[in-house]
């Protein structure tokens, strides 16, 4: 006679098999976690989806199972589940290889922990049953509370380690570090940079960063030591720009490189090494790039308006197109309009695009290019008054007849 | 294998120090291995002599969420036609009498065996 019993064994040895077959599909052949941890397939399993999705698993498709381990939200789901979910997920992160699965295991179990810190009647119960008295509320509170930054600290670590071989996992931790917004999304959590864990992340993230850039903060040093701008700051500086790419572009590492470049870059242009100048340029483009494009959209950066307009003016100079070289500095000029040496290289540009409209155009059509250059050499005037080019080209707008 | 005693020694998280203490004893008599008994006293003393490492310990520990399982069923009475049969049950089985072969019993009232009253004819 098949008895309630009987089921009920038979349900715990499918959950059994279900964890491990879910376990080696998620962190891809780790030893499996204790028996326990299949109490997550028995919670997942309470739902309609869940019974599916087990059923399933046990036909060997974990796909739909694998989903649902990765909520939306954990605010809402029962405290036991999440207790689970923190751990499995946390688990997932040590085993899996460090890509992006193993990337979404720490935000899971980050989300999952930081959820559980909130379960205040879930975590004074367990605390009660376990240590009772022996253990003083406040050291009961750290140990519940402290979970999701011990989890950034051990991530921290982790990162630290591969720090000077660039390591995937270094590369992990701080894409993980950068998501932390995120992952407090998915439990109802204010997620905005006051967060003491948003916080939190930054300065590991910032820890990290520095120690991946040690050996380039080296070699600028050893360069700057020798004197003359020369091939040893190209060699440092395209090193930072690997790391820079390695940090998924660390805004601080952009700063960092602009603030370092522009003495050089200085220095280079006053002795005329237009070609260290121009490697330079090549070699740090990206960078000076992605500041640009970040300034239009955080106003706290507006303090490198100014340096990154001047590393544009420096390309805009050094660039052997006529239209490349006005689209730079307009691009300088809307970052910075006050720039002075950006205006004063536009409106050069200006004026000799309104010389060669004149120039250019035929004989019968040269009112209508004088009536063109006119609105070039209004503008050059505007942005930087009495250059010699601009009186030329009003005087050779006067020529055609036109009132300059 | 799971670091966490807990988990490791299937430890019940919510069970108090006296316990956890008489499961480690069971496990660590039953012990053969010297490292083994080493490390299940070290588990010993992370539970029971540190109340905090205990509570964050029983945190990083899966919590038992599975339903208590239930009595196993009864074992069956073997019924005697339920052995299988074999070449053996087919023969006839020997008789005692045979083995011992032909002898002869004398022939004497009960209240003469020697072996009986104790008396020698």
């Amino acid at each position: 006679m098949w008895r309630p019993d009987d089921q009920q064994l038979l349900e715990r040895l499918e959950e059994r098999t279900v964890m491990r077959a879910l376990w080696r599909r998620m962190s891809r052949g780790a030893p499996p976690p204790s028996e326990r941890a299949a109490g997550l397939v028995h919670l997942l399993r309470q739902t309609d989806e869940g019974a599916r999705a087990v059923e399933q698993a046990l036909e060997g498709e974990l796909e739909l199972l694998v989903a649902l381990t990765r909520p939306r939200r954990y605010d809402g789901l029962r405290p036991t589940l999440i207790h689970h979910l923190a751990l499995w997920h946390h688990a997932v992160a040590h085993t899996a290889p460090p890509d992006a699965e193993a990337e979404e295991a720490w935000l899971h179990a980050l989300a999952a922990w930081t959820a559980l810190a909130t379960e205040a009647t879930y975590l004074r119960a367990l605390a009660e049953a376990v240590a009772g008295d022996a253990v003083p509320s406040t050291d009961r509170e750290t140990v519940a509370l402290g979970a999701p930054s011990r989890l950034l600290a051990e991530l921290e670590a982790l990162g630290l380690e591969g720090a000077p071989t660039l390591s995937n996992t270094t590369a992990l931790a701080l894409r993980v570090f950068a998501r932390v917004p995120e992952a407090l999304a998915r439990c109802g959590t204010t997620h905005d940079a006051s967060h003491p864990l948003v916080r939190e992340a930054r300065r590991r993230r910032r820890t990290l960063v520095d120690a991946v850039m040690e050996p380039v903060h080296h070699a600028l040093e050893e360069a700057q030591s020798k004197g003359q701008p020369g091939e040893p700051h190209l060699a440092a500086f395209a090193s930072a720009v690997r790391v820079w790419r390695f940090t998924a572009h660390d805004l601080e590492l952009e700063r960092f490189v602009l603030d370092q470049v522009l003495p050089i870059a200085w220095e280079l242009y006053n002795h005329k090494h237009w070609s260290l100048l121009r490697r330079l340029d090549q070699t740090l483009a990206a960078v000076v790039d992605a500041l640009a494009n970040r300034l239009g959209q955080d106003p706290e950066l507006v303090a490198y308006a100014s340096r990154v307009a001047q590393m544009l003016v420096f390309r805009a100079e050094l660039e052997g197109r006529f239209e490349t070289q006005l689209e730079i500095a307009e691009r300088a000029l809307a970052l910075c309009d006050t720039h002075r040496n950006g205006r004063l290289v536009c409106a050069d540009l200006l004026s000799e695009r309104a010389m060669r409209r004149i120039e250019t155009a035929p004989l019968w059509d040269r009112k209508r290019a004088a009536l063109e250059a006119r609105v070039d050499t209004r503008r050059a005037e505007s942005l930087f008054p009495g250059l010699d080019r601009t009186k030329r080209a009003k005087e050779a707008i006067a020529r055609e007849g036109v009132e300059p | 294998m799971s670091d966490n005693p807990f988990e490791r020694y299937g430890l019940d998280p919510f069970a108090g120090p006296a316990r956890i203490t008489e499961r480690l004893r069971e496990l660590a008599e039953d012990c053969e291995d010297e490292h083994e008994r080493a490390a299940i006293r070290e588990a010993w003393e992370a539970l029971t002599l540190h109340p905090r490492r205990r509570l964050e310990l029983a945190l990083q520990a899966h919590p038992e969420s599975r339903p208590a399982l239930g009595r196993p069923p009864r074992p069956r009475r073997r019924a005697r036609t339920e052995d299988p049969l074999g070449l053996a049950d087919l023969t006839a089985l020997p008789s005692v009498a045979g083995a011992l072969g032909p002898i002869e019993l004398p022939d004497i009232p009960l209240d003469e065996d020697e072996i009986l009253t104790g008396r020698k004819r």
